[in-house]
């Protein structure tokens, strides 16, 4: 058995004005003790599961280049002690635009990372300035070449559309702009209002013009549109990759397989139970993995509804064997009242082995997930 | 035997928030009949809806005792759908005490009920009431009782029921002031029914006022209107818990059990006798509670439908004007038509029917009693639109009307005055109460004044307006029957009568607040509004195109998860017709648009 490991660095420079994620700013004086904490935690599973192999790293965040080069070589160090990394395993780190410095990429290469996620979010200097990143557009562009001449050959973009005041044509710039930087992978994501973030305050005040749902349609028709053209093609609802660039880590999620998260606010599944770590980084200091962890044992039908809902974003859909061979029992004879109308609406198709989401239903993806709920 | 010189009868009456539960509370500390520890706050107000609403919706009545006397407090329901269990109330007392509040002055049911006071011809004492606030203008009040009422300066008691200011003073003039009752106690058996409620263990408890005669255990009773008979079990008298006596004589008030299973059995305003030996006739005043609006109510999902309907008759053990019949609705379903004395009864009841039993239930919009008038020269009377014949065997329809009294400050009059118009008010008078303030009289139709009137008043005066009506009788009107059609079919739940002049005006409103309402589907829905088969408005809802969580990894699994959860809750709470997904509030939308 190989797992798929997820780090979480809560640490921020500044608070995006979307971000609800566990990640906080002005914190960083606890980062050195944060690493120990993690190492902690790395060391339980590592005797829990005797050095469990791994087949994919993802450091997430908050913002993982804010680590010192010692700090990276420290974790990563820890890391290969503690876990047996496969030869050849995808090791993602995500990286911001204002944080990156030759001498840290150098440093995360060394250390054995090779996919660098980068946090563009858009290319449009005042729509960046509105959600509250700390960089400017032509940051993106140095911070990529940077990355490049650290000879890093997997490269993600990460874009947010439909933003506060964005227009059709900011959208189409922004996604010309990062076509041409040519990277590997690319993920777009539809702006969410999250409750509790500053944006989501300016909604409630009425300050904010956003555009409507059928300008969001249309954004996100034209993201697919262009990016296949340009030879990305969509994988899932939110990615698009050059053929053989997907995201190895991110796929264990959608098809359900094992991941330990490290971290304060991480997530682990393992063994039918999902895992949350505190998002509390002080508590998550006190090393006490009893202290920090919630538990939740996955019923069978809770497995069975998120082995659907997450299986269904993939654009290959999901195997109807992989179902059988999974629960015991057919996917078809399960829920055949909802195939037959979700199929009538034209949102779900069911061809051979795979049943996967149509055009239209990729589009209303939550009414179909929530038929299996 | 109480002796019948040494009791006093009494009732505090006022207009809603005026003080009357306060000053109950003073007056069962100040006669300790309660240990002010255990006091809890407006002890008569037992039911947490009644706290919340400030109003008082069942009567009880309390015994004191207070320098060699027995004073009975009768409390009363302090709205206007209530006026005949006030009536009931008030013909079992002697006395009232009338108060206004000296921040507010007279408002429309301190008229109503000083009315209601004075034909049962009780001895009325007068209370201006928080004189402590500091925007106290207890003069102005003075004022007020003496024009309105014509009461002397020295009459009127100035109070304070929050810090016990006059308290004293009240008690001492109800003594001397409030006649004894009258009656002989060797007379045959009259005694009136005030009010009565559902106890889970002892069934139904009656609250009475023996006007002749007596009433003791064993023996057998007859209820005069309704002719049901019955064997005492207990009687006694009330001191926030029953207290059992051997008798209860001429004059005084307490409670009955008898084994009782049904409220409809023991009517507010009835007469009990002796079985045996009866009384020549009932006590005056006795009428069958009469429902003035009615309602479907009707289960979100189709398998509540016996819950709801066990709800509906545990509600209906404690409230004998309640009425319910079972209504079938192509829309909704199975479901209950139900009746009601007014509109904050049926909210009330609504309320409770949500929070005490849990239930989702979709209320339709509330409808009055028509009386159609046939080609065949028969009338029928029906209590919801879709009972209404074919427009080819109606010769005319008519509707209940009231005389409405609004009290209101002299500078809003204006606005008064155009929205009773809007709502088809026929004026009949304007009075000035002093030179700031404005007493006007309506007739309006009922249909007019469930719909949301009481706000649009409230809110065109900012608060200051007050109103109290009663039924006058039946108009012939030109009315007719608005369709809605979602997705090309009715949904008879949405019908509505209403006068042609505004059949246009508001079937546009409503296919409009439809739209807003009714959430997105994946396909297109046209919403229309006709009269039999004319369209006469159309509003179309687009169809969904989007909805998709873009953003999900290994830690959003179980946060995407109840998301997700959450968006099919709130339809599962809505009600699918045809194949469109109808949230609550469709139903009561009829009732906003202006």
């Amino acid at each position: 058995m190989s797992y798929s490991l997820y780090i979480h660095i809560p640490f921020c420079k500044k608070k995006c004005a979307y971000c609800d994620f566990p990640s906080y700013a002005g914190k960083e004086c606890l980062i050195p003790e944060y690493i120990e904490a993690l190492k902690a935690e790395a060391g339980y599973y590592a005797s829990l599961y005797e050095r469990p192999k791994v087949k994919t790293i993802f450091f997430g965040g908050g913002t993982p280049t804010l680590l010192t080069e010692d700090q990276i070589a420290d974790i990563f160090d820890a890391l290969s002690t503690d876990f047996d990394i496969e030869s050849g395993a995808e090791i993602s780190v995500e990286a911001n635009p204002g944080t990156v410095t030759r001498g840290k990429l150098k440093a995360l290469k060394k250390a054995g990372a090779n996919r660098i996620s980068l946090g563009a979010q858009t290319f449009n200097n005042k729509l960046l300035k509105k959600i509250g990143r700390i960089h400017k557009e032509h940051e993106i562009a140095q911070a990529y070449d940077q990355i490049r001449e650290a000879d890093f050959t997997n490269v993600n973009l990460d874009l947010i559309f439909a933003l506060p005041g964005e227009s059709m044509d900011d959208w189409r710039d922004t996604l010309r702009k990062a076509v041409e930087l040519k990277p590997e992978h690319i993920s777009t994501y539809n702006l969410q209002l999250e409750e509790g973030t500053p944006l989501y305050a300016e909604k409630l005040d009425g300050s904010l013009i956003l555009p409507n749902e059928e300008k969001e349609l249309k954004m996100y028709e034209f993201a697919i549109l262009y990016l296949s053209v340009n030879g990305f093609s969509q994988y899932e609802i939110s990615n698009y990759s050059k053929s053989g660039f997907e995201c190895k880590h991110n796929i264990t999620y959608w098809t359900m397989q094992e991941y330990i998260g490290l971290g304060s606010g991480a997530h682990s599944y393992m063994n039918g139970t999902r895992i949350e770590n505190t998002a509390d980084i002080e508590k998550y200091l006190s090393k006490n993995i009893k202290e920090i962890k919630s538990e939740h044992f996955n019923s069978k039908k809770e497995n069975m509804q998120e082995f659907i809902f997450l299986g269904l974003r993939l654009n290959r859909g999901l195997n109807l064997n992989d179902f059988t061979g999974r629960f015991g029992i057919g996917f078809r004879e399960l829920y055949k009242k909802e195939i037959e109308e979700l199929t009538n609406d034209g949102l779900l198709e069911i061809a051979g082995k795979t049943v996967k989401l149509t055009e239209k239903g990729l589009y209303l993806a939550n009414e179909v997930f929530k038929a299996f709920l | 035997m109480a002796d019948i010189s040494k009791i006093r009868n009494f009732s505090i009456i006022a207009h809603i928030d005026h003080g009357k539960s306060t000053l109950a509370d003073r007056l069962l500390e100040a006669t300790k009949t309660i240990d002010k520890r255990q006091m809890r706050e407006q002890v008569l107000d037992t039911m947490d809806l009644e706290r919340e609403r400030g109003i008082t919706i069942k009567s009880q009545a309390i015994r004191m005792l207070y320098k060699d006397h027995i004073l009975n407090l009768i409390d009363t329901p302090g709205h206007v759908d209530f006026t005949y269990e006030v009536s009931r109330a008030l013909a079992a007392c002697e006395g009232a005490i009338l108060i206004i509040d000296a921040t507010q002055g007279a408002e429309a049911q301190t008229l109503a009920n000083a009315n209601l006071a004075m034909a049962n011809n009780l001895k009325i004492i007068p209370v201006v009431n928080k004189i402590d606030m500091v925007n106290a203008e207890p003069k102005r009040a003075v004022e007020e009782f003496k024009n309105l009422f014509g009461f002397a300066e020295d009459e009127i008691i100035l109070a304070s029921a929050k810090e016990g200011t006059g308290v004293e003073r009240i008690l001492d003039d109800i003594i001397s002031n409030v006649p004894s009752p009258t009656g002989d106690e060797n007379a045959l058996l009259q005694a009136l029914i005030f009010d009565s409620k559902y106890d889970p263990y002892r069934g139904v408890v009656v609250y009475v006022r023996i006007f002749n005669g007596k009433i003791k255990k064993d023996m057998m009773i007859k209820m005069m209107g309704t002719e049901a008979e019955f064997e005492v079990q207990e009687v006694g008298t009330l001191k926030i818990d029953y207290v059992p006596k051997d008798e209860l004589t001429a004059g005084e008030v307490g409670y009955v059990i008898a084994n009782i299973k049904d409220l409809r059995q023991s009517r507010v305003g009835d007469t009990i006798t002796n079985d045996k030996n009866p009384a020549k006739g009932p006590l005056p005043g006795y009428k069958p509670a009469k429902p003035m609006v009615f309602c479907g109510f009707f289960p979100v999902s189709a398998e509540n439908y016996h819950e709801l309907r066990d709800a509906i008759e545990k509600l209906q053990l404690n409230d004998a004007s309640l009425s319910f019949e079972p209504e079938n609705s192509a829309a909704l379903g199975l479901g209950f038509r139900c009746g009601f004395l007014g509109l904050l009864h049926l909210e009330i009841i609504q309320e409770r029917l949500e929070r005490e039993y849990g239930l989702d239930i979709i209320a339709t919009a509330p409808s009055v009693v028509y009386k159609v008038n046939k080609t065949d020269n028969t009338s029928v009377f029906i209590d919801s639109p879709t009972k209404l014949p074919h427009l080819s065997e109606v010769r005319s329809i008519e509707e209940p009307y009231l005389k409405i009294t609004i009290f209101v400050p002299q500078k809003y009059v204006g606005g008064v005055l155009e929205i009773c118009q809007d709502k088809r008010g026929i004026f009949k008078n304007m009075e000035y109460l002093d030179p700031t303030r404005v007493m006007l009289t309506y007739e309006m139709p009922l249909q007019e004044v469930i719909t949301e009137f009481h706000d649009i008043l409230k809110s065109a005066t900012k608060g200051y307006a007050s109103m109290d009506y009663e039924l006058v009788g039946y108009r012939e009107s030109d009315l007719v029957k608005v369709d809605i059609l979602l997705n090309q079919e009715v949904v008879d739940a949405l019908s509505f009568i209403v006068h042609r002049e505004n059949a246009y005006h508001k079937g546009k409103a409503l296919t409009e607040q439809l739209k807003h309402v009714i959430p997105r589907h994946q396909f297109e829905i046209p919403v229309q509004a006709a009269i039999g088969s004319r369209v006469i408005s159309r509003e179309t809802i687009p169809a969904m195109r989007k909805n998709v969580l873009q953003k999900c990894y290994g830690g959003d699994v179980t946060r995407k998860r109840k998301l997700l959860e959450k968006q099919k809750a709130g339809k599962k709470r809505m009600k699918r017709i045809g194949r469109v997904d109808v949230p609550q509030e469709a139903f009561m939308a009829v009732l906003k648009i202006k």
